[in-house]
């Protein structure tokens, strides 16, 4: 499903170059539930990101689906984001002035779908993450977990295939951070490609697989030994 | 379709969710197009207003009259009967009428203790219809009157209500001169702001001219009003009268001769020249207006780089961002012109109350005002809307 080779990223500042990604090779079958860890700077983020279409490689390919992204153009890309991949923040990234239901709708706007069906349907994914009664409420009126789940809620909204996660639970308590990961663990077992950023290692036993990293290397790629399960 | 009734609602909403700032931004594009509509529903009212005083008096009219503002030295010559003559016999065919008229001293006129001065014309039948007015009482004057110098005189509305209020004056006495004079007609109130040789604003009593001509001890005629069979020859025996006047009293004489065609052409010049200017003045209040809609808008896409970034992370193209920042513009030009055009109508609706002007908006008038509220929202917006539809996603997430 995700097939990456030789990836290189270098960002420019001026004269000042940073390369946060070096020769990364990593391919990613569908259904699996990867974690990605490794120290601060060490490209987990940068990596995301190019994975969610939402920056381009410098060298190398990535092939999504078959697909060589980087022959795609912008339009062809926010396609991909829309109704491919799912992406979930640490800071969670929602509309600020939107209620949790607008939050939850604005995917389905890009897609075109209707206004009565949206509505209905955002109400719906809003009730399977526990907030179906909080859906006119705006973000600063809800806790970071509940936050996390409108985000959640957001990114399943067009049933991607792939949900990227990048420190979900970074700034979440770990009570809030392990219903977030229930709920990751299960879309998993739904078939949906998951792949999470994160620096705790309690986290990152709710996967099946840990790809290390450090100085924009792949370190380490093996399975989870004791792998956590969470059943509701 | 769906996205474009998206992209309104969002607009609204985020316009709704900064209400002051909206509200100020759009009060300069409703200033722009309020001025603008009122400024050339004014131009529009003037001309539309010497259009309808034109028809009134109707086209086919050529006026000789001497030369007012003649250089020093020059001799200002009255018409002589002889004058008249020559020009009914030369232009006999395409002439109707002629009126000839005479201005009288400033004299009192009385009724009982009553009195007031007005303007003294002596003139000949023919000349209400020339100067598009209407008898509310009475009759004007006749050849009858004129061929035995009656005393005889005609009042407009204002002298009647001077002297005799409510009484009906048709029948009664004056004096004026030292002389007694029957009223014989009253002249009803003419809703207009100009007119050809008479004041409408101020006080008008008419008498036969040959009357006055005795009084006064002069035999000449101050000008004449031609009218014109057909307005297709007005301007040949406009030439024709003017060629004659040439002949008698040499090139340079002074007399002007000019038909209400050739006026109407050079004031429909100025008219439109006029209602340009204005236009152009409420063109630049538009401008202003248009400025402040960028600036509102840069600013909007500044301090929103983060919901870009979102709206782009979970799958808005280019164009969805492009339209929602322009969708957003429009939405203000577009309030702010309905607010300016109820802005203008109220602007006309006092000017109509308080003054002799009128405002001329036209639906098509309020159409084009929408039009460059779009059309501004559209210029000014589009920039604005540019940069926030190029932004990088990753950048714009990050952006704090
Ligand atoms: N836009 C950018 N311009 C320049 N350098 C960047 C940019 N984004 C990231 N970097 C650099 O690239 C490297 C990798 O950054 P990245 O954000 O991927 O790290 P990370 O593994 O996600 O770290 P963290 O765990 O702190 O989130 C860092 O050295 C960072 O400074
Ligand atoms: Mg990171």
């Amino acid at each position: 499903m995700i097939r990456v080779e030789k990836l290189d990223k270098i960002y420019k500042n001026g004269v000042l170059e940073v390369q946060a990604l070096f020769e990364i090779n990593l391919a990613i079958q569908a259904g699996e539930f990867v974690a990605i860890m490794g120290p601060s700077g060490s490209g987990k983020s940068t990596l995301m990101n190019i994975l969610g279409c939402l920056d381009r490689s410098t060298n190398g390919s990535y092939r999504l689906n078959g697909v060589e992204v980087g022959d795609l153009n912008d339009n062809e890309l926010a396609e991909i984001r829309n109704k491919e991949i799912g992406f979930i923040f640490q800071t969670f990234n929602l509309l600020p002035r939107s209620t949790a239901l607008q939050n939850v709708e604005l995917p389905m706007i890009y897609a075109g779908v209707r206004r009565g069906e949206r509505r209905e349907q955002a109400m719906e994914a809003l009730k399977l993450v526990g907030l179906g009664d909080r859906w006119h409420h705006r973000p600063n009126e809800l806790s970071g977990g509940q936050r996390q789940r409108v985000a959640i809620a957001r990114a399943l909204i067009n049933s991607p295939d792939i949900v990227l996660a990048d420190e979900p639970t970074g700034n979440l308590d770990s009570t809030s951070g392990r219903e977030i990961m229930m709920i990751l663990q299960n879309l998993n077992q739904q078939g949906i490609t998951v792949i999470l950023v994160t620096h705790d290692e309690e986290i990152a036993s709710y996967a099946q697989r840990i790809v290390r990293f450090r100085d924009g290397e792949i370190i380490s790629d093996e399975p989870v030994a004791e792998r956590t399960v969470e059943r509701e | 379709m769906n996205l474009l009734l998206e992209g309104a609602r969002m607009a609204w909403e985020n316009l709704w969710n900064n209400k002051l700032r909206s509200v100020l931004t759009l009060l300069g594009v409703a200033i722009g197009i309020g001025s603008t509509v009122s400024l050339l529903g004014m131009g529009f009212g003037f001309k539309e207003e010497i259009f309808r005083e034109f028809e009134s008096v109707g086209r086919n009219m050529i006026m000789v009259f001497p030369n007012i503002f003649m250089e020093t030295g020059e001799k200002l010559e009255p018409l002589t009967e002889a004058d008249r003559r020559s020009i009914a016999a030369v232009c006999r065919d395409g002439i109707e009428e002629i009126v000839p008229f005479i201005f009288g001293d400033q004299a009192m006129v009385r009724y009982l203790k009553e009195k007031t001065a007005p303007q003294v014309t002596g003139t000949a039948p023919g000349f209400l219809e020339i100067q598009g007015l209407k008898l509310e009482n009475g009759r004007f004057l006749t050849e009858a009157d004129l061929s035995t110098g009656r005393k005889v005189v005609v009042l407009d509305w204002r002298v009647k209500e001077k002297l005799f209020g409510r009484i009906n004056p048709v029948g009664k006495m004056v004096t004026l001169y030292g002389e007694k004079y029957q009223v014989i007609g009253v002249i009803e109130k003419k809703i207009s702001s100009i007119s050809f040789g008479t004041d409408t604003n101020g006080m008008n009593l008419y008498l036969p001219v040959t009357t006055l001509q005795r009084v006064m001890k002069f035999k000449d005629y101050y000008g004449l009003y031609i009218t014109v069979s057909s307005l297709a020859e007005t301007e040949t025996i406009s030439k024709m009268i003017n060629g004659l006047m040439a002949k008698k009293y040499g090139p340079k004489h002074g007399f002007q001769v000019f038909s209400t065609e050739e006026l109407l052409k050079a004031l429909q010049i100025v008219t439109g020249v006029i209602t340009a200017l204005l236009g152009m003045i409420g063109g630049i209040a538009l401008l202003v207006g248009g400025i402040g809609i960028m600036n509102i808008m840069l600013v909007t896409v500044m301090e929103r780089i983060n919901e870009i970034g979102i709206r782009k992370a979970i799958g808005a193209k280019n164009t969805n961002i492009l339209w929602q920042f322009i969708t957003e513009a429009v939405a203000l030009c577009l309030l702010g012109g309905a607010l300016g055009t109820g802005f203008g109508f109220a602007v006309g609706f006092f000017i109509k109350k308080h003054t002799p002007l009128r405002l001329v908006i036209t639906p098509g008038l309020v159409g084009t005002a929408f039009l460059f509220a779009t059309g501004v929202g559209l210029f000014f917006g589009a920039f604005p809307a540019w940069k926030a539809a190029k932004m990088d996603p990753i950048e714009a997430l990050r952006f704090e």
